[in-house]
């Protein structure tokens, strides 16, 4: 796992996403939704950074402000010496080059009208790469051959596709444009474990072969700690944990990575649940956010965790944790 | 017993081929012909639309008679009296003749006016859909204050400002069906505006230019085709009875509209006009509501059969 | 010869047995064919016991369930085969009877808490409601009793909750609700299809804690149907494999977790990620996809992704059998003489 070594190919800096949301009251004054607080991540070329959380953390308004599907609200994404939360027009088109995005429902990210040769063909047509129609075709076979599918695929339909090979097109549209980057939103979430280890394989096999950059997103620990060279685990908007992999199982310090691992269901039958439980619901990213956003429920929690947020601070070799019980240890 | 869908087949069916055989068979059985002509309503709905648009193209060759010819001496004559087979109208003429040039118009008349409604209510419908804001919430009060207006109201101001006539009429009726047209496909471009694909073609660098003409309208198409279909039925009815209210086609020409007008009349004297021209009116219209029905069960991926 | 599965489930003792199917037939009629959704399926289940039904799509595990819950679509048939619940058959079941049995003795929880609720209506309606369908008794009793309800499944605030709209909850209070109105009148049986999959991870633990606690204090008999073989060592006392419609394997938890003996249970067990991997390895998969559920039936289902197949695998349909005491499988190889052992032979990679 040499990811550290590597250059620094996407830097994240302080990103905040806020959406506005209407007041139930009739002139109240519109409510703000954190969905991403002060985040800052650095990924690596060629590296698997794996993000894990549970629902509102905002593990997918991260990826799709990386992509640009969201507008970050503050803060910058640095990618080769551009901050692309500034760019526009043909300049953002450019980056879209190279950083690409596979969603989770591989259904709905098809659009029901067109055959997988037609979906494959389309950013070539989009960026008007190749005027010649033969060679067109040409590339989209070598790239459906290229994701495991073949020649009677190209016409078919999306719902004529079981949900793996849907995801397989989905890959190989998104290679297309030689990207550097792939940003991938739960890519596997939604199909079964046989079908899953495939598609797994697949994105190894791929990273392989292109030098690709994942960004791998999932509420799936078992999942993450597989195609994974550092996981960053979310909580309500904030990143509380970045680690390498294997020290996620071995070594988690934060509360909350501490309760996603017990409550993670046995793999034997004989396994003793592990402890560490968190009580109550996950609060409301409306509104002020104040203290630590595990504050309410962590089991460790102390007077200064409800009234200051703790940052990410280095407090082992490339293990980083945003939580007051381990700041003491470190100079500050 | 043995049909092709219940014949145990063979190990082989497991493989690529048999998994393709399946596709065709598939395929097959969920063209848009196959699935509505399994739907009884739809057929009839179908049959019915046929024979009329027959009648309206081949009107010249069907019509025994002149539906001009005025014939004095031989008014309100029953129907299958000498040669008529519907009878004949206030003026003698063939009834039937007349009928069958009634349904040139009419349906010239629904259909044009059902075209210039969805030209004019698509085009508003994709900008107020696509846009969302500002321009989304002028062009739908305006299409809300249109539909607020009582049809007749505003097909009287449209013909007063532009003068009776068929080409009216079927403005009239176009410019009324706008804001029908306009919301349904507004709705249906904010469902697939925030379809996945839609994000993925934004990620893939899509302008919003090809993201609107190449995945938004192809999408909302089947929504428009249905309400087209009804839209034609409704159109019939409006030109009744604009005709019907003198507003409409001016007589000679024939139409249902004004034949039934006509007929009002003398329903007393020759119950068969009113009650002719009606029932085909009727008809026309129950055929239409059905094919678009059917048409609709056919398009709505949520229905699987 | 290893016996039948049906003999041996004949022989069994009968006391506290709550439901009992055999060789259930349940097929699907579309235009493009007939789609043998459950394709011969057998199993039992006693109070107080779960039978955990593991399978990916297609397998057929939850059409089994709509099946003994008379919950199938309209081109669903059963065709063929026995459902007795509670001495009842529940294949000729008059629609009253049903009717009467549904929500009372035998209950329901599905996997999208958020559209299994009807959203217009307050919870506490929803509550009083069935409870007044089965329990006679006046809407104040009824009331008092879904705040009880509510309690058992750890709701805090339940008299203020029975005025929240489903959407004003999420998906774990959802969830329990859900599971709130279905032990309300304390059902003998509960069908849990996939009550977790929609959850997150830690939500999930507490709803599976709460049903396992239900479910000793009220002597309920549970049919939990999962992909998650980690929610199966977690809760069920016997194991169900299926695989395109039909039983692959059946069988105590322990030994299933211990001994798997078929094919499809070896890959997938393999082919789960799982946290004690060292990372970033590749992952043992089964090549191939589920067969299209019209073309299956004149063979071993799995036949064309097993790497143990042989020629008698492709023309015969292999029985479910009894090789071990109290463990089933259908595989004519772990049927014959030179039995497979788990990682023997890779002839696919």
């Amino acid at each position: 796992m040499n990811s550290t070594e590597g250059s620094v190919i996407l830097s994240i800096q302080h990103l905040n996403k806020e959406f506005s949301l209407r007041s139930s009251k009739l002139f109240g004054k519109p409510e703000i939704l954190h969905a991403l607080s002060d985040v800052s991540l650095d990924v690596y070329e060629g590296e698997t950074l794996g993000v894990i959380g549970e629902s509102g953390c905002g593990k997918s308004t991260l990826g799709r402000c990386i992509v640009q599907l969201h507008r970050a609200t503050s803060g910058k994404i640095i990618y080769g010496d551009k901050d692309i939360t500034k760019l526009d027009g043909t300049e953002l088109k450019g980056i879209h080059k190279d950083i690409q995005m596979i969603f989770q429902d591989s259904y709905s990210s098809l659009d029901p009208r067109f055959t997988a040769a037609a979906a494959i063909e389309e950013p070539m047509l989009i960026y008007g790469m190749e005027a010649n129609k033969a060679k067109r075709e040409e590339v989209v076979l070598t790239l459906m051959k290229e994701v495991g599918l073949d020649v009677q695929h190209l016409q078919r339909y999306p719902h004529e596709f079981s949900g793996g090979q849907r995801q397989r097109i989905n890959v190989a549209r998104a290679l297309v444009l030689d990207p550097k980057i792939i940003v991938c939103d739960e890519p596997v979430s939604a199909l079964d474990v046989s079908i899953q280890a495939q598609v797994l394989n697949l994105f190894r096999k791929l990273q392989r072969e292109r030098g690709l950059t994942y960004l791998f997103i999932s509420h799936d620990l078992s999942v993450i700690k597989h195609v994974s060279d550092r996981v960053a685990i979310m909580y309500l908007g904030h990143i509380v944990e970045l680690c390498p992999s294997e020290t996620i199982y071995a070594n988690p310090l934060h509360p909350y990575t501490q309760a996603l691992l017990s409550a993670i269901p046995p793999e034997t039958p004989f396994e003793k649940t592990r402890e560490h439980r968190l009580k109550g619901e996950i609060p409301s990213p409306i509104g002020k956010q104040v203290g630590c956003p595990l504050a309410n429920r962590c089991p460790k929690a102390m007077e200064r965790c409800h009234n200051e947020r703790p940052v990410l601070v280095e407090v082992e070799s490339h293990h980083q944790v945003a939580c007051f019980l381990y700041h003491d240890e470190t100079a500050e | 017993m043995a049909d092709k869908n219940t014949q145990a087949p063979s190990a082989d069916t497991l493989s690529e081929a048999s998994t393709l055989e399946m596709l065709k068979r598939e395929r097959r059985a969920n063209n848009a012909w196959h699935k509505l002509s399994r739907n009884k309503t739809a057929v009839i709905g179908l049959v019915i639309v046929v024979i009329m648009v027959i009648l309206a193209v081949f009107a010249t060759f069907i019509a025994p008679q002149d539906p001009n010819a005025i014939d004095i001496a031989h008014t309100y004559l029953k129907p299958g009296a000498a040669g008529h087979i519907f009878g004949t109208d206030s003026y003698g003429r063939d009834l039937f003749s007349r009928i069958v040039y009634g349904a040139r118009i009419s349906i010239f008349v629904a259909i044009g006016g059902t075209i210039v409604g969805a030209v004019i209510g698509v085009l508003l419908g994709l900008v107020a859909g696509f846009f969302g804001g500002i321009v989304d919430s002028i062009i739908m009060r305006i299409m809300d204050g249109m539909m607020a207006f009582p049809f007749i109201l505003l097909a009287l101001i449209l013909m007063t400002i532009l003068g009776t006539g068929t080409l009216n009429v079927i403005l009239a009726i176009g410019i009324a069906n706008v804001p029908n047209f306009a919301r349904i496909v507004r709705g249906q471009v904010h469902v697939v505006k925030n379809e996945e694909y839609c994000n993925a073609e934004r990620v893939l660098g899509a302008s919003n230019a090809r993201i609107v003409f190449r995945h938004i309208f192809a999408n909302a198409l089947s929504p428009i085709i249905v309400y087209f279909t009804l839209n034609i039925a409704s159109a019939i009815i409006s030109e009744a009875a604009l005709s019907f209210l003198g507003l409409g086609i001016t007589p000679p020409t024939a139409s249902w509209g004004n034949i039934l007008s006509d007929g009002k009349n003398s329903l007393q004297l020759a119950p068969h006009i009113a009650t002719i021209s009606g029932i085909f009116i009727l008809l026309t219209v129950l055929g239409f509501n059905l094919l678009g029905d059917g048409i609709r069960d056919v398009l709505d991926p949520k229905q699987k059969r | 010869m290893a016996q039948d599965a049906q003999e041996v489930l004949e022989k069994t003792p009968e006391s506290g047995r709550i439901l009992t199917v055999h060789d259930l037939h349940t097929y699907f009629h579309t235009a493009s064919g007939i789609a043998k959704a459950v394709d011969g399926v057998s199993f039992t289940l006693d109070r107080g016991k779960t039978l955990g039904i593991v399978g990916e799509s297609g397998s057929g595990k939850s059409v089994t369930a709509a099946s003994v819950m008379r919950l199938l679509p309209k081109n669903g048939r059963i065709e063929s085969g026995e459902i007795i619940f509670d001495d009842n058959d529940m294949v000729t079941i008059e629609k009253d009877k049903l009717l009467d049995l549904r929500g009372n003795d035998m209950a329901m929880i599905f996997q999208d808490p958020m559209t299994a609720l009807d959203p217009v209506f307050k919870i506490g309606s929803q509550m009083i409601e069935q409870i007044r369908i089965h329990d006679h008794m006046s809407k104040a009793e009824a009331r008092e009793r879904s705040i009880e309800m509510l309690k058992l499944v750890g709701i805090p605030n339940p008299e203020s909750r029975l005025n929240s709209y489903p959407y004003e909850l999420s998906g774990g209070m959802c969830q329990r609700v859900m599971i709130a109105m279905a032990v309300s009148c304390h059902p003998k049986f509960v069908i849990a299809d996939e009550p977790t999959t929609a959850l997150d991870v830690t939500v999930q633990a507490q709803v599976l804690e709460l049903l396992k606690d239900l479910q000793q204090q009220l002597d309920t008999a549970i049919l939990l149907i999962t992909h998650n073989l980690g929610i199966i060592w977690q809760m069920a006392d016997t194991v169900m494999v299926m695989y395109a419609g039909r039983t692959c394997e059946y069988a105590p938890m322990e030994d299933l977790y211990a001994r798997p003996l078929h094919p499809y249970t070896w890959g997938l067990l393999d082919s789960m990620p799982k946290l004690s991997d060292a990372g970033k390895t590749d992952l043992k998969t089964i090549p191939g996809v589920p067969p299209d559920l019209r073309l299956t039936g004149a063979c071993c289902n799995f036949y064309n992704r097993c790497p143990y197949a042989t020629e008698h695998c492709r023309t015969e349909v292999p029985k479910l059998k009894e090789i071990l005491p109290g463990h089933f499988v259908a595989c004519h190889r772990q049927n014959g003489v030179n039995k497979l052992t788990r990682g023997e032979v890779n002839a696919h990679e």
